[in-house]
């Protein structure tokens, strides 16, 4: 049992060493998230794009382009959907962010950005996936103002159709307090 | 022959000059605009987006710029056609009231003097920018600043100690 123990060893420290042995090259991480906590019809959407750089070098002409957001199904209010970087240094993240306004409500499917770069001097430009947000359901504008709109309006109708039910019942009781006063001051 | 020597060095410094200047924008035109969140009701997580377009007079292109916000220095984002940039920031969980940002971008040179800037604890505003953009963030906000179902239960309230008021008169 021992020897499977150094064996496991000896390939792990033989795969560091492949490791070492390569030139620095950059790796990329590409995250998407939604800044928003409700995403609705009508109202903005920031997506964020965050990037980071694990590799041991410096990664260079990195573009990144999300062509998932159809201009069928999203207005674009600021961003760019295709950005690119000239050169993303080891160790730092880089941050993008494209605000959207959904033009459709229902279950919207965010699928991955692209991001392609070139992780080392003369080498081959690398492609890379972010991560999916996968399906999210977009409130409809009528469902998302029953939820969180002020209701000004409903409350204002609210308040005009009690006040027959409270000023009928005050008429009637000032009419009999000012008539027993004056009977009061006769007497 | 010192006059000569004198003279190779104007010209090799007018030539250095000539060639950095390919590279260092002249008199930049800047056309900004941007975007921050102020609806708190979608989210606590605030976006901020500047937007520019750059145009210098001596037409480089593909600048590399560098925004500081707040001391805090962000890679500016080319877009692939045009002279388009892009620097984009968030704040995250936390609320982010109503400020001025004044965004400073800097060319490389002018990152690199304010990396050294902070190395030697020297003051970070001696190093000048290229050009700075002012973003006004509104603040997040939710609308109102009361909500609705509030100042009803106000107006209730009120209703109820004025009738309450007349009742107890009344009884006595």
């Amino acid at each position: 049992r021992s020897i499977m123990k150094y064996c496991v060893l000896v390939l792990f420290l033989s795969c560091f060493c492949v490791v070492a042995s390569e030139e620095s090259s950059a790796k990329l991480i590409l995250t998407k998230n939604i800044l928003n906590s409700i995403i609705t019809q009508g109202n903005d959407l920031a997506i964020e794009y965050n990037m980071y750089n694990i590799g041991d070098g410096v990664a260079t002409d990195v573009e990144l382009a999300d062509s998932t957001l159809h201009d069928t199904d999203f207005e674009l209010i600021s961003g760019k959907m295709s950005v690119k970087w000239d050169r993303i240094q080891p160790g730092t993240n880089v941050t993008h962010v494209v605000v959207v306004r959904p033009l459709k409500s229902g279950a919207q499917n965010f699928t991955s950005a692209v991001v392609q770069y070139v992780a080392s001097e003369d080498s081959e430009p690398k492609f890379g996936f972010s991560s999916e947000i996968g399906e999210v359901e977009i409130l409809s504008l009528k469902e998302y103002n029953r939820l969180y709109a002020p209701h000004v309006v409903e409350w204002g109708m609210f308040g005009i159709w009690t006040i027959p039910s409270l000023l009928l019942p005050y008429m009637l009781y000032y009419n009999s307090k000012t008539k027993y006063t004056v009977k009061a001051k006769k007497n | 022959k010192g006059k000569s020597i004198m003279a190779n060095l104007l010209v090799i410094s007018v030539l250095s000059l000539l060639i950095g200047s390919g590279f260092c924008c002249d008199q930049p035109s800047v056309d900004s605009s941007y975007y921050t969140s102020t609806n708190l009701k979608l989210g606590k997580n605030a976006a901020f987006v500047v937007e520019l377009t750059v145009k210098c007079k001596n037409n480089v292109q593909d600048l590399m710029l560098y925004a500081d916000v707040n001391g805090v220095q962000y890679p500016v984002t080319k877009s692939p056609e045009g002279n388009n940039y892009q620097v984009s920031w968030t704040a995250k969980n936390k609320k982010s009231p109503a400020a001025l940002f004044d965004v400073k971008f800097f060319d490389e040179s002018g990152y690199n003097a304010l990396k050294k800037a902070a190395r030697i604890n020297q003051d970070a505003n001696t190093v000048k920018p290229l050009f700075s953009v002012d973003v006004k963030h509104h603040g997040m906000s939710s609308g109102f600043w009361v909500s609705s179902e509030l100042i009803a239960l106000a107006v209730a309230s009120l209703i109820f100690y004025v009738v309450c008021n007349e009742r107890s008169a009344v009884i006595s």
